[in-house]
């Protein structure tokens, strides 16, 4: 299936989800974020990584460049800063893509677009729920955008 | 509580959630992969061919060939959202069963078992764990007599409460106990209730048995329609005490008990987020769908290939609108029951939980 259609299903779902919230029949598939499971459910831990996206030239602050990382999208506020999580990862070391476009044009500055990948070594959880969910770890994760 | 007497809120949630299976069906995600490692079993259960047909002459899969088809999923699931569950036959017959852990493990996917617990040591325990096991389901079905008879083995219910004893100890661990419920523990549950919580176990979910395979014989099997409704009425009584997170298994469409039994509104995902790979190498959705809900097989087809471009029965439900759920208003919800349930050949459905509830009101 392409990509398009993956994300169209998939957004008209996490809206189906939140209603059926709004309405009090809140769903596990929204608790453990995959959907309803059959047997078991799934260990999760949650990824917030935040930073500050810089021109590479002057180290200037890079407002509304847009974040994506596994399920969620962030935009850069007026000092460059973001902050983005994946509630839904796995407990342990994780390598996760990280997206970051420029999708304003000339807006705020032309720059190139950069896909990385950001690391989590040994994390240590706090929060956790001492059953399936582990807790929370967060990584300070700063980028310099090449100008075009 | 009546079943036909579904809530207006109730109603928009099922209008709502009718559409997330379909986009969900569209998607097919898969997310949930059951493993039979074998079909040897140190039971013989009475109820043992209601769900699946047991051939122990089948050798146990080399965990290479069980490996090698995962590893050719790689490209279409996320492995640490997509769940291995390993069951038999009785899994723990297997010593090798944490060398295909670890493999799992490193490849990132989150794996457990399902047991009776008759070989569940703490050494055992231990030694899953070590292969990173997070998830464990041991199965008891009643006291003492009436675990043992459905058992068919004097000495089970001391061995598996013995093993379910050692769960509450283990953090970390994703734990739960599963019953099925019959005419010879049904006065027990209560009592069962109790011994779980005293015990420290937080899930409970149980199941009832139908009339396929030995069960067909045997009414000793099978709640009448009486205590089917009280079965629901119990386990909703049980979710609102809180004590115990008690659930109702996966399969049928239940009218107003949606959301008072499970977490979840029906859903059967086989073949939708659920795929299988079984002790002959042949890919399924769950186990217990058999014949001609195969797919295909490790040993010839690339299972990637095959999630992607087959499972059509699966996916398309249409053909379930025959016999007594041709005119079913509620149809819609329900799309036919669980699979397992429906002979994919005739159409026929084996059991309706709807229809049995109403007739225990």
């Amino acid at each position: 299936m392409k990509k398009v259609k993956i994300k169209y299903y998939s957004a008209y779902n996490a809206i189906i989800l939140s209603l059926l919230g709004i309405l009090g029949l809140t769903s596990s598939c929204e608790k453990i974020g995959i959907d309803p499971v059959a047997e078991y459910g799934v260990p999760s831990a949650k990824y917030i990584v935040n930073g500050n996206v810089t021109n590479s030239t002057d180290n200037t602050p890079i407002k509304n460049i847009r974040v994506v990382m596994k399920g969620d999208t962030a935009f850069t506020d007026n000092s460059g800063n973001y902050n983005i999580v994946d509630n839904y990862g796995f407990p342990g070391n994780q390598k996760i893509d990280i997206e970051f476009a420029d999708i304003d044009g000339a807006t705020n500055g032309n720059f190139h677009n950069l896909d990385t990948v950001v690391e989590f070594k040994n994390p240590e959880y706090t929060n956790g729920d001492g059953n399936w969910y582990e807790g929370e770890t967060s990584k300070e994760f700063n980028i310099e955008l090449d100008k075009k | 509580m009546s079943v036909a007497d579904i809530s207006i809120k109730k109603r928009i949630g099922l209008k709502l959630y009718k559409q997330y299976k379909k986009n969900a069906t569209k998607l097919h995600k898969l997310n949930y992969i059951f493993w039979e490692c074998t079909l040897r079993c140190n039971l013989n259960c009475l109820h043992c061919g209601s769900d699946c047909k047991k051939d122990a002459h089948v050798p146990d899969m080399p965990i290479t060939d069980f490996i090698g088809a995962i590893d050719k999923l790689k490209d279409i699931v996320d492995p640490n959202n997509t769940m291995i569950a390993i069951t038999g036959g009785e899994v723990l017959l297997r010593k090798d069963i944490e060398d295909a852990g670890r493999e799992l493990y490193k490849r990132g996917f989150p794996w457990g078992i399902v047991t009776n617990g008759m070989l569940l040591s703490k050494e055992r325990l231990n030694s899953l764990l070590n292969a990173g096991m997070r998830a464990i389901t041991i199965s008891l079905d009643g006291l003492n007599d009436s675990h043992n008879w459905l058992r068919n083995n004097k000495h089970s219910f001391e061995k598996v409460i013995s093993a379910v004893k050692l769960l509450p100890q283990v953090e970390n661990l994703k734990y739960d106990v599963v019953s099925c419920i019959n005419t010879q523990n049904f006065d027990e549950l209560n009592e069962l209730k109790n011994l779980l919580i005293e015990i420290g176990i937080k899930e409970w979910r149980v199941f009832t048995i139908f009339p396929i395979g030995r069960a067909k014989v045997n009414d000793l099997l099978q709640l009448n329609p009486q205590q089917f409704k009280a079965l629901f009425d119990f386990i909703a009584q049980t979710r609102k005490e809180g004590k115990i997170d008690m659930s109702y298994g996966c399969e049928g469409f239940l009218g107003n008990y949606e959301k008072e039994v499970r977490d979840d509104f029906f859903f059967c995902q086989a073949g939708i987020n659920i795929a299988s790979i079984l002790a002959d190498g042949s890919i399924s959705a769950c186990p217990n769908l058999r014949e001609n809900y195969k797919q295909g097989n490790i040993y010839k087809d690339n299972i990637a290939e095959v999630w992607e471009n087959k499972y059509q029965i699966f996916r398309d439900r249409s053909w379930t609108k025959t016999g007594i759920c041709a005119d079913c208003k509620e149809y819609e919800y329900c799309e036919g029951n669980g699979l397992h349930l429906r002979n994919e050949e005739t159409g026929e459905l084996a059991f309706c939980h709807l229809q049995r509830i109403e007739e225990g009101e």
